[in-house]
């Protein structure tokens, strides 16, 4: 595969690097899917695995050097990337308007940087990437209301190019959970809806020394005709 | 049923596969076989606006390092990028850019005594970059084009001149300070003044027209300021390195074909080095500021390669060149110790990322008795406090 830098990546003000040259790498991708479909109460169940080896060289990376608002592209000579994926999304039912959602998946990467035995930084995981990260989410769907869990979290990262102490940048988990409802109403429907962001209220990092926003409460009204 | 346990096991053994397996690389610093004397302190400015500054702290004697010494003793981070740091008395001045901050710290202790905002009435960031001393006061060359006066007693700002746009170095000679006007900020359209400011009056006197792009300005013993300027950092415009008459301000001589990016002096020899950012060459020499001639063509004798150099000095106890060099600007570079016949005698790796500023604390006077009856005897007095600023060198 080939990726062409992009003209933001070019030229983008304070992001772009006019001397990045064109990505290339080599995918090797094994995957394996099952699914079952209406069989017990198991109403939908899809399993996924995906084991990948990818070899890129110049490897386009955003990083922000400035800060979360401008970041910068570089070039790594080379970057070996192994990883698995796997998923699972099942869907029970319960009654005939009772149903329970299950999701999640898990990335497991090593991308390392493999340019240049002789530097500092050979073997060491390319800043802002988890060697493991992933999602959860589970849902119950009712006659009369809906409830939804979502999760993400990612394990540590580094925040400059070895992966020493004190360029950790703590994992993060972030929880949410909303509420929803349908009114039928005669010609329309009124759908209300509340949410917590961040259940857990830690203010976690996606970029170092940039603190996500605590417990946040949102609701929403919405009429379709 | 059979097939479902195999997959169930596929993807158990997956997972077990697939756990968060990334450790902290672990430092492997060597520490130096060669014995010296004192100690060192060794600032890293890290990487801009990634708040990484750090202060690194090496005993030559008791071969003891402490990569993050300002974090141990203060609890807090340096800041983002600590630019420059002066030894004045008994205590460390640190210019921290970003953070527009002047730390000041106990050179013997390391405990920051004050940390002085540097904004002005707008909260804009001054933005500090180099330091000098005299009489009781540090001079600070700020990004915002202002020359600021800390006075070392009440450690407050009790000065300020405007020089020219985004002011670098600055040095001291004739009563008379000289600040090396950039415009770095203001690229391609650079600067090319150096600001006399006169110490008493605390005025500008005037500017002087030099190379484009200055960068470093250092005086000699006989009143010579030699400036390094940085042109447009290609080869159609190349740094160059001038001489100013402290006595007539005037660029007196120009070092054709000197490219010189950053400097420092010492007993009147001047370790000066080039570093070309394009073509990732670099050399260092040693040139004489009486005889204004070079002394070596390449410093090292022994084959060494400094792969970027960032900062030259010379350690006054030891008489040695120091050299601090970035592996790359986004590494973590080391410390490396020349005798003055140009020879590695150690280095110290991965001290911090991009060190630029070393300062070497006097030797303690090793099993002395009598510094003991000293104090006995100094206690049976009542002990009063002189501050003698004109000592550069705090007794440890």
């Amino acid at each position: 595969m080939f990726r062409l830098p992009t003209f933001n990546d070019l030229y983008y003000t304070q992001i772009g690097n006019r001397k990045l040259k064109p990505e290339d790498a080599n995918q090797f991708n094994l995957g394996a899917t099952y699914t079952l479909t209406n069989k017990y109460f198991i109403d939908f169940l899809l399993i996924t695995a995906d084991a990948y080896h990818n070899k890129v060289k110049n490897k386009i990376v955003a990083y922000p050097t400035k800060n979360i608002f401008e970041w910068t592209m570089i070039n790594y000579g080379m970057v070996e990337i192994n990883g698995i994926d796997l998923s699972a999304d099942a869907i029970f039912k319960l009654s005939k308007n009772t149903k329970i959602s299950v999701g999640g998946t898990h990335t497991y990467q090593r991308a390392l940087n493999k340019t240049d035995p002789e530097s500092r930084n050979y073997g060491h995981q390319i800043p802002y990437t988890p060697r493991v990260s992933g999602s959860g989410k589970a849902g119950l769907q009712t006659a009369w209301f809906n409830v939804n869990y979502t999760m993400i979290w990612s394990g540590h990262r580094y925040a400059v190019n070895q992966n020493f102490r004190e360029n950790r940048v703590e994992g993060f988990v972030d929880h949410s959970l909303s509420l929803a409802k349908d009114f039928s109403l005669k010609t329309y429907t009124l759908s209300a809806n509340a949410e917590v962001l961040n259940l857990a209220n830690k203010n976690y990092e996606v970029v170092r020394y940039f603190p996500m926003p605590g417990r946040a409460f949102r609701a929403t009204i919405s009429l379709k005709f | 049923m059979r097939e479902k346990q195999h997959i169930i096991l596929v993807l158990m053994a997956l997972l077990c596969f697939s756990c968060n397996d990334m450790a902290d690389v672990e430092k492997e610093i060597k520490l130096p076989e060669h014995p010296t004397t004192g100690k060192m302190l060794v600032l890293s400015e890290g990487l801009m606006n990634l708040n990484n500054s750090t202060l690194a702290y090496y005993d030559f004697v008791e071969k003891e390092l402490i990569i993050d010494y300002f974090l141990q003793k203060n609890g807090r981070g340096l800041g983002d990028t600590a630019n420059d740091m002066i030894l004045y008395g008994s205590k460390i001045y640190i210019a921290v850019n970003v953070s527009s901050q002047v730390e000041v710290i106990d050179a013997n202790t390391g405990s920051s005594v004050k940390r002085i905002p540097v904004f002005d009435e707008n909260e804009r960031a001054r933005q500090p970059r180099y330091l000098t001393y005299k009489d009781g006061k540090v001079y600070l060359s700020c990004f915002d084009g202002n020359l600021v006066r800390i006075d070392t007693l009440s450690l407050e700002i009790d000065g300020m001149v405007k020089c020219g746009r985004n002011p670098e170095g600055l040095c001291i000679a004739n009563e008379k300070i000289y600040v090396a006007n950039s415009g770095g900020l203001d690229n391609p359209n650079y600067d090319n003044t150096v600001s006399v400011v006169d110490l008493k009056t605390f005025k500008e006197l005037k500017k002087i027209k030099v190379a484009e792009n200055p960068y470093k300005v250092f005086a000699d013993s006989q009143g010579d300021v030699y400036v390094s300027s940085r042109g447009n950092y290609s080869t159609s415009q190349p740094y160059r390195f001038q001489r100013i008459d402290s006595y007539i301000d005037k660029v007196i001589q120009d070092f054709d074909g000197l490219n010189v990016l950053n400097f420092s002096i010492h007993d009147d020899i001047i370790y000066m080095y080039s570093y070309d950012f394009n073509s990732d060459n670099n050399w260092i020499k040693t040139f004489d500021c009486l005889s204004e001639k070079i002394i070596a063509e390449n410093f090292i004798t022994d084959g060494t390669k400094v792969e970027k150099p960032y900062s030259v000095q010379v350690n006054p106890y030891d008489g040695n060149i120091y050299i601090t060099n970035t592996s790359d600007f986004s590494m973590t570079g080391d410390v490396l110790c020349f005798n003055p016949d140009g020879e590695l005698q150690f280095s110290i790796n991965d001290i911090g990322l991009n060190p630029n500023k070393i300062i070497f604390l006097k030797p303690v006077p090793y099993k002395c008795p009598t510094a003991t009856l000293l104090l006995i005897f100094g206690l049976s007095h009542i002990p009063q406090y002189a501050p003698s600023p004109s000592i550069s060198v705090p007794c440890i």
